[in-house]
This record gives C-alpha cells, sequence and structure tokens, in this order.
C-alpha cells in the first residue's frame, strides 16, 4: 500500500510542509478515519483519550499508565483495537493495543513501533514524499 | 530585449534553484513556459486578491443592514440582513452540494438560509432564487467546484511553486477540529466531538479527521521521554 505525504500548512509561517501521515480507521468510529503521524521514535499507537469516547471504548479498569510525552505527564490507559488503512485499491485491518492519553496536544494520531511498525515493513521516502506499508507475514 | 534577456535568466535561475533535480538543456521554449506560468500565478493571486477584497466588501454592507422587500413563491417578504445573521446565529450549516452563501463566515447552502429566515418550505422556491435573495441582501455567494486538478498545476505544485488549496484553507482553520473529503474541509469545530456529531447528523463521512496544527509541538511525534 502506497500513501502520498499530507500537506499540511506550517504553523508560524506561511510555508507548507508535507508529513508522513495516514488516516486510519478505528472500528466504532468509521466515519471519520483518524489523521496518523508514522512516528518511529513512539514506543506504542497513542491517541488522544476523545478517539475512545467517540467509538465507544470503555477505558475504565483498562491498563493504565503516566507517561512523559513532550515533555508533560499525561495519562495513558490501554485497550485492543481494531484499525484498519486504506490506500484506495488495497486495505488491511489488524487489531493492536492502543493507548489513549489525556490530556493529549498533538494534532494526528501517533503510530508507533508496537502495533504498528512492528505490523509493516514501513518505507518513508521523505524525499519524493510516499510512505509503503507491505503487511509482514 | 535586454530586459526580456534578464527576466528569461530570471526565470531560468528561479525555477533551477527550486528543482535540483532537473538537469540542463534549457531551450527558450522552456524559458517561455516559465514565464507563462508564472504570469498564470500572478493572475491567479491577483484573482484571488480580488475575490477576497470583494468578499470583504460585502462582508461591510452586510454589517450595514440592508433591507429589501423580497417576494418569494408569491409570498411577500421585508428581509434584512441583520435578521438573517441573527437567524443562522446558532443555525448548523448542512453540507454543501453545489451552491453556498457565507453568513457570518460560515458556509450554508442558500435554500437552507431562506427556509430558516422565512419559514417556508424550500420545495416552494429554488436554490437560484434564494441565492439571489441573499446576494441582494449583501452576503457572498460561491459555487462548490470539484474538479480534479489540472496537470500544470499538479506540475507546479511538484515543484514546489504553490501549495495545495487544502493546506492554503487550512490556514485559516489553525487549532480546528477539521472533516475532509477529497481536496473539501466538509466542517470545522472546536472539538472533535461537535466535528463526530455533526457528521453523524448529516450522514456524511470523512476520508480523515485532525486539529489543524496551531503551533510546532502539536505536528511533532512525541515519543515518552
Amino acid at each position: 500500500m502506497r500513501f502520498k505525504f499530507r500537506e499540511l500548512p506550517d504553523p508560524g509561517s506561511r510555508a507548507v510542509r508535507a508529513r508522513p501521515i495516514i488516516d486510519v480507521v478505528v472500528e466504532g468510529l468509521e466515519i471519520a478515519p483518524q489523521a496518523c503521524l508514522l512516528d518511529s521514535g513512539a514506543t506504542a499507537i497513542r491517541f488522544g483519550s476523545h478517539v475512545a469516547e467517540l467509538c465507544g471504548v470503555v477505558l475504565a479498569g483498562a491498563p493504565q499508565t503516566s507517561l512523559a510525552v513532550g515533555g508533560s505527564l499525561v495519562t495513558a490507559r490501554m485497550a485492543e483495537v481494531a484499525l484498519m488503512i486504506d490506500d484506495g485499491s488495497d486495505s488491511y485491518a489488524w487489531t493492536a493495543p492502543v493507548w489513549f492519553c489525556d490530556p493529549w496536544t498533538p494534532s494526528f494520531g501517533l503510530l508507533g513501533l508496537t502495533g504498528f511498525f512492528d505490523q509493516f515493513l514501513v518505507t518513508i521516502a521523505s524525499y519524493e514524499e510516499w510512505i509503503e506499508l507491505k503487511p509482514i507475514g | 530585449m535586454a530586459a526580456l534577456d534578464d527576466q528569461q535568466s530570471l526565470g531560468k535561475r528561479e525555477t533551477a534553484s527550486r528543482a535540483p533535480g532537473v538537469g540542463g538543456g534549457w531551450t527558450a521554449s522552456a524559458t517561455w513556459a516559465v514565464l507563462l506560468l508564472a504570469a498564470s500565478y500572478m493572475t491567479e493571486d491577483a484573482t484571488l486578491a480580488e475575490t477576497n477584497q470583494r468578499n470583504r466588501s460585502r462582508e461591510l454592507v452586510a454589517e450595514k443592514t440592508i433591507v429589501r422587500k423580497v417576494t418569494i413563491a408569491g409570498h411577500p417578504f421585508v428581509l434584512s440582513s441583520n435578521d438573517v445573521v441573527r437567524a443562522l446565529r446558532r443555525v448548523d450549516p448542512e453540507p454543501i452540494t453545489s451552491h453556498y452563501v457565507v453568513i457570518d463566515a460560515r458556509r450554508f447552502p442558500p435554500k437552507q438560509v431562506v427556509s430558516a429566515v422565512t419559514g417556508l418550505d424550500r420545495a416552494d422556491f429554488t436554490t437560484h432564487q434564494a441565492r439571489r435573495t441573499l446576494i441582494r441582501l449583501g452576503f457572498s455567494a460561491g459555487r462548490r467546484v470539484a474538479t480534479p486538478p489540472s496537470r500544470r498545476a499538479h506540475r507546479a505544485q511538484e515543484q514546489g511553486v504553490i501549495e495545495s488549496p487544502l493546506a492554503l484553507r487550512l490556514r485559516d482553520l489553525s487549532g480546528k477540529w477539521v472533516a475532509i473529503q477529497g481536496d473539501d474541509v466538509i466542517h470545522a469545530s472546536n472539538s472533535p466531538h461537535e466535528l463526530v456529531g455533526w457528521l453523524s447528523k448529516h450522514g456524511r463521512k470523512a476520508d480523515t479527521m485532525f486539529r489543524v496544527p496551531e503551533d510546532e509541538l502539536a505536528t511533532t511525534g512525541l515519543a515518552p521521554l
């Protein structure tokens, strides 16, 4: 599956920056796929807790941890969630542990190592601004 | 002719610096193509500036309160621009299929506006009547055009000469949650819950949703420290 980088305005300037962002369909929230940044520096998939509320994931009693994200302390709770990506010709669905964080400052979800990079062979062609994902196994 | 030569060489230098991977072999026709392309962007910029200015002046006119006697579907009304703004203040815009009018910086289908203001059934009048009525009250109107980007625009975009129209529009929505479909912002809200509520209410499906980054922190992948 191949995706083009997403062009977004660069905050604080007139420039536009293309970023490695893909849309992930979260089960229960099919009407609004979540824009997610590919982030090999993140250890797991992280979304804002609003995503859990919107897709009906109950986090009461879920495994919980505190993380320092971007210098702020956030509470993250984990749930197994069905995810799907689609490039217009192919799609791939899988289930992954997702950490729902509160508060959440990033504009996008973050696709990290566990649950995303361990599912795909990922090629990021930054110069040509495309991403290729090959499901593993 | 000297000035033209200077312009040509300037065009050559600028384009070369924007597309470092492109090899030499410049011809006069290629240089002219660059000049024509630049001229067309200047025209587009000028058109955009004129449209913005026109819209601004229309908004100003609307602020002055225009009152008109109109007859819609055989019913006479006296409508004022202020009444329209007030009536729509707490109304969510419905999805735009083609025509729209701008009320208080939001886009509405013209028939939704006229129906909300007059109480008439939407089947009683046409979009054209509604649009004309609202334009006469000083509101700007437009039409959504869903055309694929031209080859020239695509090529220029690849060279970093212009930015995508979507990125351009998102700049004004910094900090808002947006639902995108194709190259259109179909709705913008202050919270993700409002946004998904709107999609659900109107039976719409977005291609993607996110918050338009308002600062660098919001755009960066944030690994746990």
